[in-house]
């Protein structure tokens, strides 16, 4: 069966969760990353853009869809116990590594099964 | 986010896009006289300004230049600012041996952090870096995680903020631009200035974060002054913030010790390398130690308030401010000493005039600390300290040469390709004037050799960013990675693949951000030249009509299919307003996007310096 791999984008405070969970899972993860760039230009506040929440990114590789489904359950569960520090709905972004794809977003009352896992 | 005026970290140069700056000629008087510093000129032009119907904008964009002055200056007077810029300066000395090692195994995967994963290496399909690839991936991650940790946002129950480095960096310059408008303009003109931002809580949380915190700390006194006329519902509008005491902290806490093993201090002190933390330190601390000067709400002296936070930095960190700033000088000379065994001028030259401008810096810190430290010196007398390079950038491409007096850095020409001659097939993105802006100005702060800054410019800074970053970077000028790459591709023979997520930079416009752009007129759809009602535009910026080759090709015939039209589309960086219905016929061509490492090979991004 073909492995699945995909990223998991995610506020640097979840994310050692979800790592841990991955594991759990039998999933291999790779370390995070942060997303933003630290090359960026400084601007001026004309057209100031939002400010910043430190996103990582981990990569990761299942041996089956049912692994993943079963994954992003326990995922939906950590979003459900899980408070972000500046009060946003805590939330982690699922994205088909290669092709890019969005499958969607996890949160406290997403609906696992409605997720676009192929 | 579309480009205006930026601090490029890694050029430490100013980047301004012409077409949106260029208002009038009142406007480009006034650009200019702030570049240049020339106060007698500033207050001329800022008369002539008073009363015009867009005057916010006016003030905002020309204000921004002393903003992004003051960056310049204070990457030059605070150990955290040369940090920033050491960041680069390691990348660009290490280029070679990235290339040899490239060259070594075929290609080079970016970011380059991306190859000391084992599961990141599994999906692309290698085996484990070269030693020194390795080693310097594992310095450029470690850093860059340095970076990061020290931006995490810091959340109270005022708010989220992001309280380090680079915040306060914004803290200063912004105080500064402020401080500019208000003196220049007055209490009207400061009114419009702040009033034309593109999302004002956005701006508040950027901008006000510190002086918030300053405040709730205690260490920010605050007058309350009247309401304001025509008002009537009991509220205080206005209120007199004094941040003399504040600035002082911002600009010590920016002198972070990047030497925390070398130290040989008093037990009892501490050393952090994180702008944040030293703020916090030294906050907590004058809040504690110096509470009549906290409270004082009749007027901060300025030297007071240095003399409490330099004071404060010798009894917290064991060093007065002036001496970590030596220190990190010295670990600078260090560095240059490695840089000098790389035999490359740009890379030694770059890193000596650098020091020299910090050692200045350092000198005039010593004899008057309010001549470097307060924004106040800064605004009144229009950054004339300074002379950092400014680089016009026109990301539509401008046809023909770089204006008389400028040397073009970014530019493309096959007009005389094949005995032909054919105009249309030759522009520039880019260039900077040969001449120093306050050339009349013996003493502004300027760069000895600028020349060498140009390769910095165009090629070190852009590949250097690659290296760290992928393409997920936010561009000063549109084609400046792609031209990089090119140039690496020509040059060093190595084939540069992206790894998934870091193949493009973030690419979303709203259309209000476009509209706010183009000031409240008419947006046009590129593609009909019909108005585009209000909701009803997709902005598609200028990555997006590239990443996807239907669309790309679909556009090059909607403009003719000839060869002007490609040069046309190769040619113009500038996002796209797309009407609703035009983006029906659109859609379906995004669907498949370059595959990875694609553009390199691909005719519609070949471009030349």
């Amino acid at each position: 069966m073909a492995e699945k791999v995909f990223d998991i984008i995610a506020t640097s405070k979840l994310m050692p969760d979800i790592v841990e969970l991955a594991e759990k899972y039998g999933i291999e993860a790779s370390a995070p990353m942060a997303v933003d760039s630290s090359s960026d230009a400084l601007d001026a506040p004309l057209g100031v853009d939002e400010l910043r929440q430190v996103l990582e990114v981990v990569t990761l590789i299942a041996s089956t869809g049912t692994t993943v489904v079963g994954f992003l359950a326990a995922v939906k569960a950590l979003m459900q116990r899980s408070e972000e520090d500046n009060g946003r709905e805590p939330q982690a972004r699922v994205v088909e590594t290669m092709t890019r794809r969005e499958i969607g977003s996890v949160t406290a009352s997403s609906d696992i099964e409605q997720l676009d896992i192929r | 986010m579309i480009p205006i005026v930026q601090f490029d970290p890694a050029s430490l140069a100013i980047f301004a896009e012409t077409s949106t700056v260029s208002i009038d000629e009142e406007v480009t008087r006034l650009i200019t006289a702030t570049i240049s510093g020339d106060r007698a000129a500033v207050i001329d032009n800022f008369q002539l300004l008073a009363g015009r119907a867009n005057n916010g904008r006016a003030l905002q964009l020309t204000s921004a230049f002393l903003h992004e002055k003051r960056h310049f200056h204070d990457f030059i007077a605070t150990t955290y600012g040369a940090y920033r810029f050491r960041q680069f300066q390691e990348v660009y000395a290490n280029l070679p041996a990235i290339f040899r090692a490239g060259r070594t195994v075929g290609e080079l995967h970016l970011p380059l952090e991306v190859i000391l994963d084992p599961v990141r290496r599994r999906v692309l399909g290698i085996d484990e870096p070269p030693a020194e690839l390795h080693a310097i991936a594992v310095a450029l991650a470690k850093r860059r995680r340095e970076i990061e940790r020290d931006r995490e946002p810091f959340s109270s129950r005022l708010g989220t903020f992001e309280i380090g480095g680079e915040a306060q960096l914004e803290a200063l310059a912004f105080t500064a631009q402020s401080r500019f408008v208000s003196h220049f303009g007055g209490v009207a003109a400061h009114d419009s200035f702040v009033d034309h931002v593109f999302d004002r809580e956005q701006f508040q949380a950027k901008y006000g974060a510190l002086v918030n915190l300053g405040v709730a700390a205690g260490i920010v006194p605050i007058r309350q002054l009247d309401g304001l006329p025509g008002r009537d519902d009991g509220v205080t509008h206005r209120a007199h913030v004094d941040g003399a005491l504040l600035e002082c902290a911002i600009f010590a806490a920016l002198q972070a010790d990047y030497l925390p093993n070398e130290r040989a201090v008093p037990a009892g002190v501490v050393a952090s390398s994180r702008p944040a933390e030293r703020f916090a330190a030294i906050a907590m601390h004058l809040a504690q130690e110096h509470k009549t000067l906290c409270e004082k709400i009749d007027g901060m002296n300025w030297d007071d308030c240095w003399e409490a936070v330099d004071e404060t930095c010798a009894k917290v960190f064991g060093f007065r401010i002036h001496e970590q700033i030596a220190r990190d000088i010295e670990h600078n000379e260090a560095m240059l000493a490695k840089f000098r065994q790389t035999g490359n001028e740009v890379v030694i030259g770059v890193s000596e005039d650098f020091i020299e401008l910090r050692k200045t810096m350092y000198e005039r810190l010593e004899k008057t600390p309010a001549r470097v430290a307060s924004t106040e010196y800064f605004a009144l007398s229009v950054g004339a300290d300074v002379d950092p390079m400014v680089v016009w950038a026109s990301s539509r491409g401008e046809l023909g040469d770089a204006p008389e007096g400028f040397t073009r850095l970014m530019a493309y020409d096959t007009s005389t390709e094949g005995g032909q001659t054919r105009p249309w097939r030759k522009w520039w993105w880019a260039a900077t004037a040969r001449q120093p802006a306050s050339a009349g100005a013996a003493d502004a702060m300027r760069f000895v050799r600028p020349h060498l800054f140009y390769p910095v410019i165009d090629s070190y800074a852009p590949a250097a960013k690659l290296m760290l970053n992928g393409r997920k970077v936010r561009t000063l000028v549109g084609p400046e990675l792609l031209f990089a790459e090119q140039g690496l591709a020509a040059k060093v023979g190595v084939t540069l693949r992206f790894f998934p997520g870091f193949e493009f930079p973030d690419d979303e416009i709203p259309e209000a951000m476009l509209r706010f752009m183009r000031m409240g007129g008419d947006l046009i759809c590129d593609y009909t030249s019909r108005p585009i009602p209000q909701g009803e535009a997709t902005v598609l910026t200028p990555w997006a009509l590239r990443r996807y080759p239907e669309l790309a090709r679909y556009t090059i015939e909607h403009l003719g299919g000839h060869d002007v039209a490609y040069h046309t589309f190769v040619r113009d960086w500038t996002p796209w307003a797309v009407s609703a219905e035009m983006m029906e016929t659109l859609r379906p061509l995004m669907r498949r996007q370059r595959p990875l490492g694609a553009f390199r090979e691909d005719p519609l991004f070949k471009q030349q310096s």
